[in-house]
């Protein structure tokens, strides 16, 4: 089979996904993803000349049910503030602590 | 009959009439757990007092007059579903210890009406996968035979009620993972339409296919589900507001005007096992002899459902999975003793590298590889081009026919280890189902007979068929189901493991 997700493919994916791969995984998401993109291929075959993409199947024959729905722009108290501030691995009082993202 | 075997609405009539408690109810569910999960591991949290504390609360609203099909009756939820407070990790080690910090809408709604959360069920990590097998945790067994899978990713729900721990549970169906489930272990599984159903508390995979599901003993107690859950919601701008069908009258009402049912066989001709084409062709013909009208029609681009569905779930899922860093939620390299990041960019990296298992992390390559510049035209909007054609396809067909129907699955349940082995081979579990998905449509897998794996023909295993309808036709396409149903009676057997 040809391989089309080459080792150099993957760890260029792996690292814009922000993944770290150990050398074993590297080789075998190259053999599992040339196989997985070689099935997939088969979309190229199918004609959609004049055919717009859908990203969403909410549309509705007759039936004007998806819309903007908006509402009145306030603020209110969000009732757990604390379980979300305790979700965070590390936490310094009222922040979430992270490493410094400018060096 | 044991208090645990009976269904959700057996159990209700008997609440309501006084014949027995939610905590009695509550607790012989709970000892069928305790019996017999270490043998199934459908579950990955028991939530023993909270459900007792729920079961007399539930009681109290039973003896003051104010029960609905819902009260006072056990469920579990799949652990890709928020449950405020309680521990919620979508079966991933990412999410180890995170308890989610509300409730899903359509959870909610059950518990607002008195409903009894049992606790939360094993799945695939994030629903990634039609075995189960991919549960950072450990695999849930089948029990119709506990060396095999109960399909996936909804496998833990599907195998607490085939089990008998549970009457009803609910799932998530984005590309087939309530349908398949559901026909592996011999049970009702409803994907209701797109938008008929809030997504809010759904741990997002597929934000454009992902709905909440039930699985359930037969098609009665999931329209009950259905209808309980069903509705707009202020956190969900997809969630139809549409007013909410009485499904669980519509059941009553025997077979509805439309009965053309449409059968793609050049769809399922090929690469289907025997034993599942023959019960299939039976309940064909179980379908004539309910009066229903076979038409033969194509439906080839349906076919291609699996190939755009591996290329937009991917994708969409990449996105979805950014949120799990290392910063804002459970498992962070940053506090792992044996990780020791650099900088930032190293807590993601080692983080996702050590959280995510491999499906998950396979799945995000691919739709970071199907987004990244210079294949972005030709995979993710080719495919969704593709999907376009997808959606015509039924759109056409179902102005000839009321329904469709196919397998469920193409095969019986299959052994542990058999296909993980190979992910395209567990794809392909979804060869009929994700092409519904990706057009929104609702769908219903009901038992249709068992068959023996073509590894066996010593034993035999439970067999699905699909139902499928127009948008928002769950009443009609339930009707039809029920009807079948009661002909059949394929849903009234269980596994021995639980007797």
């Amino acid at each position: 089979m040809s391989k089309k997700i080459s080792k150099e493919t993957v760890e260029y994916v792996a690292k814009l996904a922000r993944i770290e791969l150990l050398d074993d995984e590297v080789q075998k998401y190259s053999t599992e993803l040339s196989s997985i993109v070689d099935y997939v291929d088969q979309v190229q075959s199918v004609e959609t000349d004049g055919l717009e993409p859908t990203y969403h199947p909410a549309r509705f024959e007759n039936q004007d049910v998806l819309e903007n729905i908006t509402r009145e722009d306030r603020v209110k108290q969000y009732s757990d503030r604390e379980a979300l501030l305790d979700a965070a691995p590390e936490r310094e009082g009222d922040y979430i602590k992270v490493k410094s993202v400018l060096t | 009959m044991k208090l645990h075997e009976l269904d959700l609405s057996e159990a209700h009539m008997k609440l309501v009439k006084g014949e027995i408690s939610s905590v009695e109810l509550t607790t012989a569910c709970l000892e069928q757990i305790e019996k017999y999960d270490g043998k199934i591991n459908a579950f990955v949290t028991v939530t023993k007092d909270e459900a007792l504390e729920q079961a007399k609360r539930a009681d109290g609203l039973i003896k003051s007059e104010k029960a609905t099909y819902l009260t006072g009756v056990p469920f579990a939820v799949k652990d890709v579903i928020m449950t405020k407070g309680i521990e919620t990790t979508a079966s991933s080690n990412i999410l180890k210890g995170y308890k989610a910090s509300f409730t899903a809408t359509g959870v909610q709604k059950i518990l607002d009406q008195g409903g009894v959360l049992l606790g939360k069920t094993n799945c695939d990590a994030f629903a990634h996968g039609a075995s189960t097998e991919n549960s950072d945790f450990f695999p849930t067994k089948n029990p119709w035979d506990i060396e095999r899978v109960p399909g996936g990713s909804s496998g833990g729900s599907a195998a607490a009620v085939a089990a008998r721990m549970v009457p009803y549970a609910l799932g998530t169906d984005t590309g087939g993972s309530i349908r398949q489930p559901a026909a592996l272990t011999n049970l009702v599984g409803l994907k209701p339409t797109y938008g008929r159903v809030s997504r809010y508390g759904l741990i997002a995979m597929t934000s454009s296919t992902d709905c909440l599901s039930v699985v359930s003993r037969d098609v009665n107690d999931s329209a009950i589900v259905l209808e309980a859950m069903a509705g707009e919601d202020v956190h969900d701008a997809t969630a139809a507001r549409l007013p909410v069908p009485d499904f669980t009258g519509a059941v009553r009402e025997g077979l509805p005007e439309s009965l053309r049912v449409g059968v793609p066989r050049a769809f399922f001709e090929e690469g289907v096992e025997k034993g599942v084409l023959e019960a299939i062709e039976k309940a064909i013909e179980e379908f004539e002899k309910m009066g229903m009208e076979i038409i033969d029609i194509p439906l080839p681009m349906a076919k291609r459902g699996v190939a755009v569905y591996y290329i937009l779930t991917p994708s969409e899922l990449s996105s979805n999975l950014e949120r799990f860093d290392g910063i804002r939620y459970q498992y962070s390299a940053e506090t792992d003793p044996e990780e020791n990041p650099q900088n930032l960019y190293e807590v993601y990296t080692k983080t996702r590298g050590k959280g995510f298992g491999a499906e998950a992390k396979r799945r995000i390559m691919t739709g970071t590889f199907a987004l990244s510049s210079g294949y972005y035209d030709a995979y993710y909007k080719k495919a969704s081009r593709v999907r376009t054609a997808i959606i015509n396809e039924f759109d056409e067909a179902f102005k000839s026919v009321d329904y469709i129907l196919t397998p469920t699955s193409p095969s019986v349940a299959f052994k542990i280890g058999e296909k993980v082995v190979d992910p395209l081979s567990l794809y392909l579990e979804d060869i009929f189902l994700a092409a519904v998905s990706l057009a929104g449509l609702p769908a219903v897998s009901v038992p249709c007979g068992f068959a023996s794996p073509e590894d066996n023909p010593d034993v035999t295993l439970p067999v699905g068929l699909q139902l499928i309808a127009p948008r928002f036709g769950e009443a009609k396409m339930l009707r039809v189901a029920k009807v079948y149903e009661q002909i059949t009676d394929w849903h009234k057997k269980s596994p021995s493991l639980a007797n």
